[in-house]
């Protein structure tokens, strides 16, 4: 896998051509994935020696049963139904799904790096299962800093409460009085729910468009170019992406209350 | 199960219920003649309030206006659900999930009712109480009850006739306490007898009778 | 002349276009729920023991072999990706139960080669052939308004069979059945490979491996817990669907009445959504059992964890390695020839 290959005028290695003729330049990518990684790696620092040190067991159970619904419904269910409507996302029901199922885990989960692993699981299960490993690693970094970045982030301001109609606000330190101090900290800290119906909007519009821009924006503008050497014209990727930014928000607030019944149902 | 319920379709040969053909019927006909309760109440609920979930029964069976709500309020009386129905099936525990599936079927007043294992997962008090209202609703509404349980107590409590399903044929039918007579075979169907019917085996009168002797008050 | 004005006669035209739109969908359904059905879908993924060479194999092995053959399959000409496919199912002679597992494996394959190859020699966007196969042959235009729908058009003139030069045409273009097949061969070497794996070994024993590997235990739990979550998922599916149905529900239209008709598929899509809905919930009611059980196992209490059945790289196990090392030198070999690389997936 670690050889490089002359081809033609372009080096290929694993499918990758290495193209950086693009319309987003390369450095921009390189900026936003590199701040993206570190806010995983945060995320995601070991605690106790142990890696993923804020998620519980339950999150991982919810990140693969829904990374197992995004299998079977990409993978069993759309090819059932002819894809129409590829040029926009309006109609384009594999976008539908995966907003739906992204959004609901970062919501279940509500922790930053939540909707990442989301991602990252399902790409590699995806792999495994269909695509194969041509071209990687840069579709995962694709798929993750395209999809799951701007939620991770979100994620730490709005945390348990992301698609929830609320928003938490400390009401001071519970006195600590307990002499011996074990476990207080930040979770002792009362919390009082305050009703923000526009936070919740907000989460809905802010998933929604980043889950719809990731292919004509993200791809389109970058991935697409760099990784298979093809090239789209600077028009088709402004308008798609323009496009897209109104589907998305259309579909975040479409799912947005369905979300919000199932997380109200299993917590 | 799914035959009778016009899930599926029989590969051949048809299936008579009171005169209709199943394989003919629509779904609205079909839902008059069978109500189907599953294993799992998750498995059946699908509104966002136990209301709706009764509704969208009773749409599908083109009940509409002032019967509709006359029906829904019979029923969640009769089941003593009637302070759940704004809420969500969804939220509720296991046992008024249970209810409220039931509920769901029972609104459309099918002739008969398909039972997939109505007590599982439910206390031995609380699913005595369910039996004993799906027997009453049984007995006042005149309807067939069809119950697939592994549960032989209940087997040979509530049932007038018993079959047993092994290998994808049915192996034996009769009254449970012959189908509790044939021991031989039970190692090989997987079944064992209530111990109630050991008892009264042991004393000598094999088949004195096991149904569950009930009073009324009234 | 009379064979260009049949075909191209408007009516006519419009008739074609949507069997050719509908059927290789249609088909791919009918293979999937005739002859596989929900319950053999979901055998699929169910284990069982054997005593073959292949199930004696350590799972690293396999895992290997799952990632050499799909990798190699992504860089290299369609036809390697068919030798490929054909050497994985001839291993699949070396599984217990064959008859069912092909029952299940061959519709499948076959339907992703329907589905794949019909939708890409429509939908295979026009640049990526251009790109690829530096000329494309419009076999059938269909109507000039359905670009709309992402079906591949071409930019220029061109020449149609019995229609004459067309500017920008709309339809199936021969190079995207040729695309369409060389990516599903792809596809289909990679899930053979993958189904291999999964056949053949206990889900314990991937996830041990997984961690043998380096992998943290946190990831490969998550990863194997959504692998064997898939049968669930299709079975809850199933379920819900047929609990709908009994409920009365029925899947298809029946009315003549046209405002009737549309007023019944828009109910009929209400109740899909409320069915997906469900499917959801009852998947992940199950995720707070799941943990309990995970936790009481100790899941992640240590961080180096000992096995009661240790897996170890046996004689046959080097010797697959070796063989795949040397498939993927040679891959990697051939992809570097002129001609004989493979083209860009779309996905």
């Amino acid at each position: 896998m670690r050889s490089l290959v002359l081809f033609g005028e372009y080096m290929v290695w694993n499918g990758v051509h290495f193209n950086l003729n693009t319309i987003i330049p390369w450095y921009v990518i390189l900026i936003w994935s590199v701040l993206y990684f570190a806010l995983l790696a945060w995320a995601w620092r070991p605690k106790e020696g142990r890696p993923f040190g804020n998620f519980k067991t339950i999150d991982f159970v919810y990140i693969a049963l829904i990374a197992a619904l995004l299998i079977v419904y990409n993978f069993f269910i759309s090819p059932l139904i002819p894809k129409v409507g590829t040029v926009t996302t309006y109609f384009y029901y594999p976008i539908i799904g995966e907003t739906f199922l992204v959004m609901l885990a970062a919501a279940l989960v509500g922790k930053p790096g939540s909707a990442g692993l989301t991602v990252f699981i399902y790409t590699l299960l995806s792999d495994i299962i269909h695509y194969g490993f041509g071209g990687e690693p840069f579709w995962f970094i694709y798929e993750v800093t395209s999809y799951a970045a701007i939620i991770d982030l979100w994620l730490i301001y709005r945390g348990k409460y992301y698609m929830l109609p609320f928003r938490g606000v400390f009401k001071g330190v519970a006195s600590s009085k307990e002499p011996s101090g074990e476990s207080v900290a930040s979770e002792e800290l009362e919390e009082e729910l305050k009703s923000a119906k526009a936070l919740f909007i907000v989460d809905a519009l802010l998933g929604g468009i980043t889950i719809s821009m990731a292919y004509p924006f993200w791809w389109r503008g970058f991935w697409g170019p760099f990784v298979l050497g093809i090239s789209f014209t600077p028009s088709l990727w402004a308008i798609t992406s323009i496009a897209s930014i109104g589907a998305g928000a259309v579909l975040g607030l479409v799912v947005a209350p369905f979300i919000y019944y199932i997380k109200r149902v299993l917590t | 199960m799914y035959l009778l319920a016009g899930i599926y379709r029989p590969s051949n040969g048809s299936i008579q219920i009171f005169n209709h053909d199943s394989t003919k019927l629509s779904g609205k006909d079909r839902v008059k003649l069978i109500g189907y309760v599953f294993q799992d109440p998750d498995q059946m609920l699908f509104s966002s309030t136990v209301r709706g979930e009764l509704e969208f029964t009773l749409k599908l069976a083109s009940v509409h206006g002032r019967e509709a709500e006359d029906r829904i309020r019979r029923i969640v009386n009769y089941l003593g659900i009637s302070d759940l129905l704004s809420q969500s099936p969804h939220k509720l525990s296991v046992g008024q999930r249970r209810l409220v599936s039931v509920a769901a079927i029972l609104v459309a007043e099918p002739r008969i009712l398909i039972l997939d294992e109505p007590t599982r997962g439910l206390d031995n008090e609380m699913s005595t109480a369910l039996m004993d209202l799906i027997l009453t609703i049984k007995e006042e509404k005149g309807m067939t009850l069809i119950m697939v349980t592994h549960n032989m107590r209940q087997v040979g409590e509530y049932s007038d006739k018993a079959f047993v399903m092994y290998d994808g044929t049915v192996a034996f039918s009769g009254i449970p306490e012959e189908v509790f007579e044939e021991s031989h075979k039970h190692p090989e169907w997987g079944i064992s007898p209530p111990q109630v019917f050991e008892v009264t085996r042991s004393i000598g009168r094999p088949t004195a009778s096991i149904r569950r002797v009930r009073v009324n008050a009234a | 002349m009379l064979l260009s004005q049949i075909l191209y006669n408007p009516a006519i035209n419009w008739v074609i276009t949507l069997v050719i739109l509908f059927y290789g969908p249609v088909l791919v359904v009918y293979l999937i729920f005739k002859l596989i059905g929900f319950q053999g879908y979901m055998s699929l993924f169910r284990f069982i023991e054997g005593k073959s060479i292949i199930y004696r194999m350590d799972p690293r092995t396999k895992i290997l072999l799952s990632i050499i053959v799909t990798t190699v399959a992504a860089i290299t000409i369609w036809w390697i990706s068919a030798i490929m496919f054909v050497a994985v199912m001839a291993l699949y002679a070396l599984l217990s139960n064959i008859k069912e597992k092909l029952r299940v494996a061959l519709p499948l394959i076959l339907a992703s080669f329907i589905g794949t190859a019909w939708t890409e020699s429509i939908f295979a966007p026009y640049s990526y052939l251009q790109v690829i196969f530096h000329h494309v042959t419009f076999l059938y235009v269909f109507p000039q308004s359905l670009a709309v729908l992402g079906i591949t058009q071409g930019s220029g003139t061109f020449y149609v069979p019995y229609l004459g030069y067309v500017s920008n045409p709309v339809g199936l273009t021969w190079e995207g059945i040729i695309y369409g097949l060389q990516i599903t061969f792809r596809a289909v070497a990679a899930i053979a490979s993958g189904l291999l794996l999964i056949f053949s070994t206990p889900p314990s024993d991937i996830l041990r491996s997984l961690e043998k590997s380096g992998l943290p235990i946190e990831l490969g739990f998550t990863l194997l817990l959504a692998v064997s979550s898939v049968p669930k998922v299709l079975e809850n599916s199933m379920v819900v669907l047929n609990s709908l149905r009994a409920r009365g529900v029925e899947f298809r239209p029946r009315s003549r009445n046209p405002i009737r008709l549309i007023a019944e598929s828009l109910f009929i899509i209400r109740v899909i959504v409320m069915a997906l809905v469900s499917i959801v919930i009852l998947t992940l009611r199950d995720a707070r059992q799941i943990a309990i059980a995970a936790d009481i196992r100790a899941f992640r209490a240590y961080r180096r964890r000992t096995y009661y059945r240790d897996i170890r790289l046996g004689r046959i196990d080097y010797i697959a390695i070796a063989l795949l090392i040397v498939l993927l030198i040679a891959g990697i070999y051939i992809s570097g020839l002129p001609g004989m690389g493979a083209v860009p997936y779309n996905p």
